[in-house]
């Protein structure tokens, strides 16, 4: 029998993310429920440096941590339909870029929109791209954080675990491309951060 | 504020401010960035001005609010787009057919009227999914299975409407036909049932599908003619156990047998899992391995096996058959299921080899073997579709791993329907092939085997890549619409398409000057004379927009 739940084998370049996993805990019984704009969850992956980060941002604000490896099923079946069925919250995430649309798609159930999202894709010459689609009102920080090259990963997970900005009149999504495209793309999964609002 | 195409913003406004009253101001969307969520993920026209768009989008929670959204739709000729969760994508996504018109988003329909145990049946509302019925099922321990597609995430009734298929057994897979009565709402805001249903208070409106006169279902799939607000689905009693075997075949030969023995087997119901066929030697993998084909790539080949393939055509050459033959790699790879009590599948499994083993040299194992009831761990240990549980795992398909460096945004669903023969395997592989080799389409390269929902015929089920480039996407769509027309001149058509390709789709349709599409027009007339309700889809579009579209 095929055992099917080694969903992530043969993605590459996951290296020191893989060493972090078992300091990963998911967490559900500290931190407050329903406070708006401060997410409810974050949604981690361990096999992506950024998403190690943002559990470790998780962690330090009491954010509820779910851990997944790639697939969502488990979650959605167990928690997730039904948080975001009460169209309240909001949600961090950091995910290889095929779990990240799942997500979107899925969230789209309950009327769920993306406050901000940035893909994150990393080229063999070490360089990475990131591809940012936020709020006007987020916009502005989230390239701040993005252009210190050495921090991005922190920075970008405090953004993502403080939350997301009340809704305004700047709610269109604006793209931007931070950092020159690498001439070879690396074959691991971009990783996507986004933070998702009801 | 977006106006819907012939509405004039005042009417638009006096009809959003009715929707309004009827369903709340929070459930009338306008807004772009709530627009967003009703955009086609996968739209062949991303990133261009042609993309389908919505205007607005209402979401009712009954049947009633429905109606009464119908009539004022009716009174302001606004274009209604009925969606069930929108989970249509690679066939067009939550998009209207015909762009500006304003999505009628059922979701918030999402109740649970009946599942009836004893006789295996349930009768849900379109915003039911997959994983709500199989939530409710678990919860109530009841012995039941719900069949799926893959990904599950979508709607039971909007996934029969569009006729989509899941993997379990024949009589459940095919969920238009395990669909058993349905609540419409019609395009004048009449509330109509099917069948049995139209017995007012009938006890067999679940049981009994064309209760008596024309039998009208059928009507209102792919099509617009009505909008769905309850349908009823026969379920799948727990088995007690499976089985899957492979049998396996040395020559490209073997194919004509084995179809004709699988035949055999599917329509005396010897065999009633999903057949899934796919060529160790061609390195094409089957469908419920697929997943795990992109995760972990393909079998390692050896150099010689790869210059072999190289020179097959229309994968065959009697060196790589020998290759094959030498190295035991299988030419065809068939997994069987099997579902029932342990005695007999065991026997339908016996019954299955003695069948083929008419054909020279074919082997046979068994896969698996499970007992049920199982949880949800174990059933993620197999196919869980094949088990009838819903599952997202799909997605990896789309990952970008060292076997799949360049995974496309989305795709476009190519999926003609062709005899099921071995020759018309081989015939559709060299037509379609040498077309999309000329065309430059990524489809039919080595050799490609169909797949097996349903018992009849054959289904290719083809991912033509959606990408983030525009010209590349003109290339593909312009490719798609040749290699429909190719295949309609072999007579073979699609059995399900995108609103960007329906027009093209039904054009093969053609039999005595399109004298079906004719009458598609003159039902759409009849029924819905303003033109409401989902204009242009599957090429039905109402009178005062037709000179515009064909």
């Amino acid at each position: 029998m095929i055992n099917r739940r080694r969903f992530m084998t043969g993605m590459g370049a996951v290296g020191s993310a893989a060493l972090a996993v078992p300091a990963i805990a998911e967490s559900g019984t500290r931190g407050t429920f329903g406070t708006g704009l401060r997410p409810t969850f974050a949604i981690v992956d361990p096999h992506h440096p950024a998403s190690v980060r943002l559990a470790v941002a998780a962690s330090r604000k009491e954010v509820h941590i779910r851990r997944v490896d790639g697939d969502l099923t488990a979650l959605w079946r167990s928690s997730l339909d039904t948080f975001m069925s009460a169209r309240e919250g909001c949600v961090v995430a950091c995910l290889g870029k095929a779990s990240a649309s799942c997500l979107e798609e899925m969230s789209r159930q309950h009327w769920w929109q993306v406050a901000y999202r940035v893909e994150h894709h990393r080229h063999t010459d070490g360089s990475i791209t990131h591809r940012v689609s936020s709020r006007g009102a987020d916009l502005q920080r989230i390239l701040e954080a993005l252009d210190q090259s050495e921090s991005w990963m922190d920075s970008l997970a405090e953004i993502g675990v403080a939350g997301a900005n009340p809704k305004n009149n700047q709610w269109t999504l604006v793209t931007r491309t931070i950092g020159q495209p690498g001439r070879t793309q690396d074959y691991s999964e971009p990783s996507v951060s986004l933070l998702l609002t009801a | 504020m977006r106006t819907p195409p012939g509405v004039s913003e005042a009417d638009y406004g006096k009809a959003l401010a009715e929707f309004r009253s009827i369903v709340g101001s929070e459930w009338v969307f306008t807004s772009e960035e709530d627009l967003n969520l009703y955009r086609d993920a996968y739209s062949p026209f991303l990133n261009e001005t042609e993309e389908l768009v919505a205007s607005g989008a209402v979401a009712p929670s009954s049947t009633e609010e429905v109606q009464r959204i119908v009539r004022v739709a009716n009174r302001f000729r606004i274009p209604l787009y009925p969606i069930s969760t929108g989970k249509n994508l690679g066939y067009g996504g939550s998009a209207p057919a015909y762009s500006g018109s304003v999505v009628l988003d059922l979701k918030r329909m999402n109740r649970i009227i009946e599942v009836n145990e004893e006789n295996a049946y349930a009768l849900v509302e379109p915003g039911v999914s997959y994983f709500d019925l199989y939530r409710y099922i678990q919860e109530k321990k009841l012995k039941v299975w719900i069949d799926c597609p893959d990904p599950g995430w979508g709607s039971l009734i909007g996934n029969a409407l569009d006729r989509g298929g899941g993997y379990t057994s024949a009589n459940y897979r095919n969920h238009f036909d395990s669909h058993c009565g349905m609540e419409v709402v019609l395009p004048s805001g009449e509330l109509l049932r099917t069948g049995m249903g139209a017995i007012p208070n009938a006890e067999t409106w679940q049981q009994y599908k064309s209760g008596c006169g024309p039998w009208v279902d059928g009507i209102f799939s792919q099509s617009n003619y009505g909008i769905c607000t309850k349908m009823g689905f026969w379920l799948m009693p727990e088995p007690e156990a499976y089985l899957r075997g492979a049998v396996t075949f040395q020559r490209y030969e073997d194919l004509h047998a084995l179809v004709e023995t699988l035949n055999h087997l599917e329509n005396s119901r010897i065999t009633s899992g999903f057949p899934d066929l796919s060529s160790p030697l061609l390195g094409y993998p089957a469908v419920g391995q697929l997943q795990l084909f992109f995760e972990r790539g393909p079998p390692p080949m050896e150099a010689e096996h790869l210059a072999l393939l190289k020179d097959a055509k229309v994968g065959y050459s009697p060196a790589l058959e020998a290759y094959g033959i030498r190295k035991g790699l299988p030419y065809w790879h068939l997994m069987l299921s099997f579902y029932g009590p342990k005695e007999v599948i065991a026997a339908q499994w016996a019954a299955t080899q003695r069948h083929f083993s008419k054909i020279r040299g074919v082997g046979f194992q068994v896969l698996d073997e499970v007992t049920f009831p199982i949880d949800a761990e174990t059933a993620a240990e197999h196919h869980e579709p094949e088990f009838g549980v819903p599952s997202l795992r799909v997605f990896s398909i789309g990952a970008r791993s060292p076997f799949n460096p360049t995974p496309s945004k989305g795709h476009m669903w190519f999926s003609p329907i062709i005899p099921r023969t071995g020759q018309a395997i081989i015939d559709a592989n060299r037509i379609f092939g040498e077309a999309a080799k000329d065309l430059n389409m990524p489809l039919f390269r080595t050799f490609s085997l169909p797949a097996c929902f349903w018992e009849r015929a054959f289904i290719f089920i083809l991912a033509t890549p959606v990408t983030e480039d525009p010209q590349t996407n003109r290339t593909y769509r312009e490719g798609f619409k040749k290699l429909i027309k190719v295949g309609g001149e072999q007579g073979w058509g699609e059995y399900r398409t995108a609103p960007v390709f329906q027009k093209s789709v039904m054009d093969v349709y053609s039999f005595n000057n399109h004298a079906l599409h004719r009458f598609h027009e003159t039902l759409k007339d009849a029924i819905d004379p303003n033109g409401i309700l989902s204009a242009g889809r599957y090429d039905i579009w109402p009178k005062h927009l037709r000179g515009n579209h064909r």
